[in-house]
């Protein structure tokens, strides 16, 4: 039983990995305007932060989903997601109140890349995403990671 | 060496590798990389350019000669003489395209006869059914029905851009905007639109375009609707000899507003406390 818990704590931590670690890879693969454009379709965020947060959220996405995948500070990153998940859960749903629509595309994995979500569809994505970071949040042993071989008495 | 500090220290060494990757990636595909100028907009900073010094440089030249002359299908609108010429180079799949084009209409309306705006054509790879509503645009374009074409297909884009064919619903758009049918089906299929479009889309491949919207405000490259907005606003300004605006997009018109604070309450005026201060300090 604790064998089928931990492999499918590893199965949450590729996941989330390769979610992150793409939509940072997809935008930071792109000018930084094609993100800020992203950005600025949520009229909620001030104009003022939209080149700073263009600018520094892939970088995290993109050192999270790495982290996450290579098995490093595995409870400390899915902290870290968690945060990043509610904090786009929170943006959905204030953008939705302020304006009333919900963006036809979220901009979360750039431009070119093959992967388009609404903003409805990435609310469930977060949603899960959320629930996943937590699950290994509190999960103390994580499986074929880097954790396991750095910090081994 | 203690745990803690060989735990820190592969967070770093991979955090490095990570960024130093990433970077390396960046520069290797050509991300950012901001080719020179396509022309020189002004020679001294206190000089205005004039329409024939920015028109005769070098790439704009080459771009009108592209695009004019040997093009009956130029995309256009604005007086032929406007002191600030707008190219853009966009693809109607892409949502920052659309986010652009309120800032265009918005420069449009505030700076009328100043702006002369030529559209190419840039359909990207990655969007399924962009290089057909390119070829819709240009055949409502046959009928001279472009830039209403291109507002419809815009404002309605998160309507056909699903995974579904668009067909039917551009169809249904050229039905509600009086463009011949008969004429319009034919052209869809017409080898010789979509060369023409291929063509456009080439003249943008030499310019170095890499992201869509990309935007040539009197030859400066200008990438986005948000640089758009700030930056190529900034260079209509300074054309037309325009004072520059200010964080919220007010003229700065310091001595106008200190006068005005010692006569009208700071409510009034609607200005932001530093403003207040400053005039209140001065008068």
């Amino acid at each position: 039983m604790n064998r089928g818990i931990d492999y499918f704590g590893l199965f949450l931590r590729i996941f989330l990995g390769c979610v992150f670690a793409y939509s940072g890879y997809t935008k930071l693969m792109e000018p930084i305007a094609q993100t800020e454009a992203a950005i600025v379709q949520y009229e909620v965020i001030p104009y003022v932060f939209v080149p700073w947060i263009a600018r520094i959220f892939p970088w995290i996405e993109m050192i999270l989903g790495c982290f996450l995948l290579l098995g490093y500070a595995v409870r400390l990153s899915a902290l870290g997601v968690s945060g990043l998940s509610t904090g786009f859960i929170g943006l959905i749903l204030l953008n939705y109140m302020m304006t009333g629509k919900m963006l036809e595309d979220c901009g979360c994995f750039g431009e070119g890349s093959f992967i388009h979500f609404s903003a409805a569809q990435i609310l469930v994505v977060d949603l899960i995403s959320l629930i996943f970071a937590l699950f290994l949040v509190l999960r103390k042993k994580h499986i074929l990671s880097l954790d396991g071989i750095l910090l081994k008495n | 060496m203690k745990k803690p500090v060989r735990y820190v220290s592969v967070g770093i060494i991979l955090a490095g590798c990570i960024v130093g990757g990433m970077l390396f990636l960046r520069h290797r595909a050509g991300v950012e990389k901001r080719p020179e100028r396509v022309t020189v907009v002004r020679e001294t900073p206190k000089e205005k350019p004039t329409v024939e010094s920015v028109l005769a440089t070098e790439s704009v030249v080459k771009i009108k000669e592209e695009s004019t002359a040997k093009d009956p299908y130029l995309k256009s609108q604005g007086p032929e003489d406007a002191p600030v010429q707008i190219i853009e180079y966009s693809d109607y799949q892409c949502p920052a395209c659309r986010f652009s084009q309120g800032v265009l209409h918005g420069f449009m309306k505030q700076y009328p006869g100043a702006i002369r705006l030529i559209y190419h054509h840039f359909p990207l790879q990655g969007h399924p059914w962009s290089s057909f509503v390119h070829q819709a645009a240009e055949c409502a374009n046959e009928q001279g029905l472009f830039w209403v074409f291109h507002d419809y297909v815009f404002s309605h884009q998160s309507e056909w851009s699903t995974p579904l064919s668009p067909t039917q619903k551009i169809l249904s758009y050229a039905r509600d905007l009086g463009l011949n049918l008969d004429q319009f089906a034919a052209c869809l299929t017409n080898e010789g639109t979509k060369r023409r479009i291929q063509k456009e889309k080439a003249t943008g491949d030499d310019l170095k375009v890499n992201a869509t919207p990309t935007f040539f405000v009197n030859g400066q490259r200008v990438v986005g609707g948000f640089l758009l907005k700030k930056e190529g606003e900034k260079i209509i300004r300074e054309t037309l000899g325009l004072p520059p605006l200010d964080e919220e997009g007010k003229e700065k018109k310091e001595v106008e507003i200190k006068n005005k604070v010692v006569k009208t309450p700071a409510t009034q005026l609607k200005l932001p406390p530093k403003n207040v201060a400053t005039a209140k300090e001065t008068s």
